[in-house]
């Protein structure tokens, strides 16, 4: 089995809340194939323990109601899937952009 | 009456007299309260074409029909003027317990015209055993020439010897009529944008003290209290958790990433230093405590410290905002935590909106290093991108009009048109109010937002950012449906504005306009539907428009700095990106479209007439002030 078929390794960038319970700005993580949404937040639920409550829901289904991914600073996700390739950055951040 | 007083405390300071004016139920329902219901009432007591810092430019303080019930952030005001700095409506909000003392012993409104021939603290005092009489003070208020913001608060309840008056005062900057100088009540809670302090000092007004007893009551008190406790749950979940724990200035590290921050007079959209200013660096290095204003659950507020030798700027802390670090960090290119903290609480003492005055130096540093100004210009400061010490010392100078800040005070339009030689390309202002911290570039609906705002570069009135940080657009390009997203999220912001809820409450709501509009109805005991909440919205963004259109607004107000227009961004994910002036205008278009305006921005006559805009309830020409109709004069 090749690499690019066992798991896409993505970088995840944590901002605000999510950044300050996981205690860093990024992690790293190998998302298995097909590396869509619903396995994205069960892989970083099991890496970064904190966000869960934090961000990601306590059943590990999604994200909590106000926060957002963002693919590669450029972009959002609200509710909708995604597939995720191999070197790709994903944002955690609030969905409330205001100030 | 129910929410509502029905009247407004007129109070003229020429000929130290006031009376009360009855504000009609139609008038009521129609703006609502807060920013509506003061464009309606400056529309009324404002003479056309008047010099904003001319004696005849009404101050208005405006409560809301929700103030008073204790319902999660409703303790807020607005503060309305005609804008010493753009000429055209200035509205701001400000929050906290100075707007349940308004509503105590102003009625509906607080509007004050004329100027004081020293300088003067206006004291209104309810009675306690008769609630609906005031005694209204003209007292001198020499003592309090040059104090700072905070230092004024806390000597005028000295000086009256109960600390349950609330104040709102100016610092040495609105004595100095700055252009952009703030209003400023409980502590350091701000009415920032436009100039209203400036006004304020023209009027020779100093500080405004309110103490009252009438009581605030509500049509159905029961059921507004069940939905208060249901709603300030919801306000504790996670659609307002960011403002809970870092407050806005989480977005430092996030717009750097999206390339929507500006810096460096907005010649960029990344700063490579923004990681020592965002805000979970200062929430870990430099948290002091955090706070709220009154009757809020969330408490979005974060107090900062300074680890300075010389902390004397805000004394046990500073308010810190994501406007304000932008506006003196990034903007400025200031990397230092300390000074972008101390530059904050210098704004705050001196009475300066944080914004205009980041803006307004992040220009003539751009100048300095364009050597359009020297140092003999600037009394020998090195005013460079960077220079954290120059930035204290010229923000000193500007807010006491002294040397190079004689100039920057009148704001960065009125400077570079002085200075002239192309600096105008990098005023960053709209209608001559400074841009706020999103990059119009890379937020393509905000960029319409910018340019259109009856206000000037504002980010609040139209939320049009709340569009490019979604799916539902592609932030990087323009389309025909951003005119009607925008005209729709200023609608919003319009009613949200006027009822009043704080904007960080807005995703608590399951259905924004039903929910407001039960509550309208609980608390008024008037009958208020969704459809007809969403009417008032329209209804108030349009005559916002109208005062403008009177005002000599045109349709080549409605635009962008240069600036925005020209170049396209270096940095960051969005470098190459620009926006060119045909797709500003192609925006602009499908705005005034889905207005149903005409192609050159004007409102059409049929239009007036379906929003009730037409005829004499609104009031074209100025009142009259008369002698007191009740109540005591001393």
């Amino acid at each position: 089995m090749t690499r690019a078929m066992a798991a896409a390794r993505v970088t995840v960038e944590l901002f605000g809340t999510p950044r300050i319970h996981a205690g860093a700005g990024a992690v790293e993580l190998a998302v298995p194939h097909p590396a869509n949404r619903r396995r994205l937040v069960a892989v970083l639920a099991r890496q970064c323990p904190a966000l869960v409550g934090h961000g990601l829901k306590n059943d590990l289904t999604d994200l909590e109601d106000g926060y957002v991914f963002n693919l590669n600073g450029l972009k959002f996700v609200g509710e909708g899937d995604f597939t995720l390739a191999d070197g790709d950055s994903v944002l955690l951040l609030s969905g409330q952009a205001g100030g | 009456m129910y929410g509502y007083h029905g009247k407004a405390l007129v109070v003229d300071l020429t000929n130290c007299t006031y009376r009360w004016d009855a504000i009609g139920s139609d008038a009521l329902r129609n703006f609502i309260g807060g920013i509506g219901l003061g464009t309606c009432l400056l529309y009324r007591y404002c003479p056309p074409g008047v010099d904003p810092l001319g004696a005849g430019n009404p101050l208005l303080f405006v409560g809301s029909p929700l103030v008073g019930t204790r319902l999660t952030t409703s303790s807020k005001f607005a503060v309305l003027t005609k804008s010493p700095l753009t000429g055209f409506i200035a509205d701001s909000l400000s929050s906290s317990h100075l707007a349940t003392e308004l509503k105590r012993c102003c009625g509906d409104a607080l509007v004050i015209v004329g100027r004081a021939n020293r300088p003067t603290l206006l004291r209104v005092d309810g009675d306690a055993l008769e609630p609906d009489q005031v005694a209204v003070r003209f007292e001198d208020a020499a003592c309090l020439v040059g104090l700072g913001a905070a230092a004024k608060e806390e000597t005028v309840k000295e000086r009256l010897g109960d600390r349950r008056y609330r104040v709102a005062c100016i610092g040495p900057a609105g004595e100095a009529q700055v252009k952009f100088a703030s209003i400023s009540n409980d502590g350091g809670r701000q009415a920032g944008r436009g100039g209203l302090g400036a006004v304020m000092g023209s009027k020779n007004l100093l500080a405004v003290a309110l103490r009252g007893y009438r009581p605030v009551e509500v049509a159905e008190p029961e059921a507004v209290r069940s939905y208060g406790r249901d709603l300030s749950r919801r306000s504790l979940g996670p659609a307002t958790e960011k403002y809970r724990n870092l407050g806005t200035m989480a977005n430092v590290a996030v717009f750097n990433r999206l390339g929507t921050l500006p810096t460096r007079n907005f010649r960029e959209s990344t700063f490579d230093e923004a990681e020592k200013v965002s805000g979970e660096e200062l929430h870990r290095s430099h948290l002091h405590r955090n706070t709220g204003c009154a009757n809020c659950t969330i408490g979005c507020q974060r107090i900062l410290v300074s680890h300075h030798k010389d902390q004397k700027e805000g004394g046990d802390g500073v308010r810190m905002e994501y406007e304000s670090l932008f506006a003196l960090g990034p903007l400025c290119g200031v990397s230092d935590a300390d000074v972008v903290i101390r530059a904050a609480g210098l704004c705050d003492d001196l009475g300066m909106d944080t914004i205009s005055a980041g803006a307004t130096v992040a220009w003539a540093m751009e100048c300095f290093e364009r050597g359009l100004l020297t140092a003999a210009d600037t009394g020998g400061v090195e005013l460079r991108f960077g220079n954290g010490e120059a930035l204290l010392q010229v923000l000193e100078y500007m807010g006491k009009r002294r040397g190079i800040g004689n100039l920057l005070a009148e704001g960065s339009r009125a400077a570079s048109a002085v200075v002239g030689r192309g600096s105008e390309v990098w005023a960053m202002q709209v209608k001559g109010l400074e841009m706020p911290g999103y990059e119009p570039r890379s937020l393509k609906t905000m960029a319409l937002g910018l340019a259109i705002t009856p206000r000037g570069a504002c980010h609040n009135r139209s939320s049009a950012y709340e569009a490019d940080f979604s799916d539902r657009v592609d932030r990087l390009s323009v389309d025909e449906n951003r005119g009607y997203i925008t005209a729709v999220n200023e609608d919003f912001e319009a009613v949200l504005d006027s009822l009043i809820w704080c904007k960080f409450l807005r995703k608590a709501f399951h259905d924004f306009y039903e929910e407001s509009a039960q509550v309208y109805t609980l608390v008024t005991g008037w009958e208020m539907t969704a459809g007809q909440l969403r009417r008032c919205g329209e209804r108030i963004s349009n005559l916002k428009k109208l005062f403008n259109i009177r005002e000599g607004w045109s349709r080549a107000d409605d635009t962008l700095p240069p600036r925005s227009l020209e170049e396209s961004l270096p940095t960051g994910v969005a470098s190459g990106v620009g926006l060119t002036r045909e797709e500003l205008d192609f925006m602009i278009a499908s705005y005034y479209h889905a207005r149903g305006w005409t192609e050159d921005g004007l409102i059409p006559k049929g239009k007036l007439e379906a929003l009730g805009l037409e005829g004499p309830s609104l009031g074209n020409k100025p009142l009259p002030m008369g002698k007191p109709a009740s109540g005591r004069v001393e």
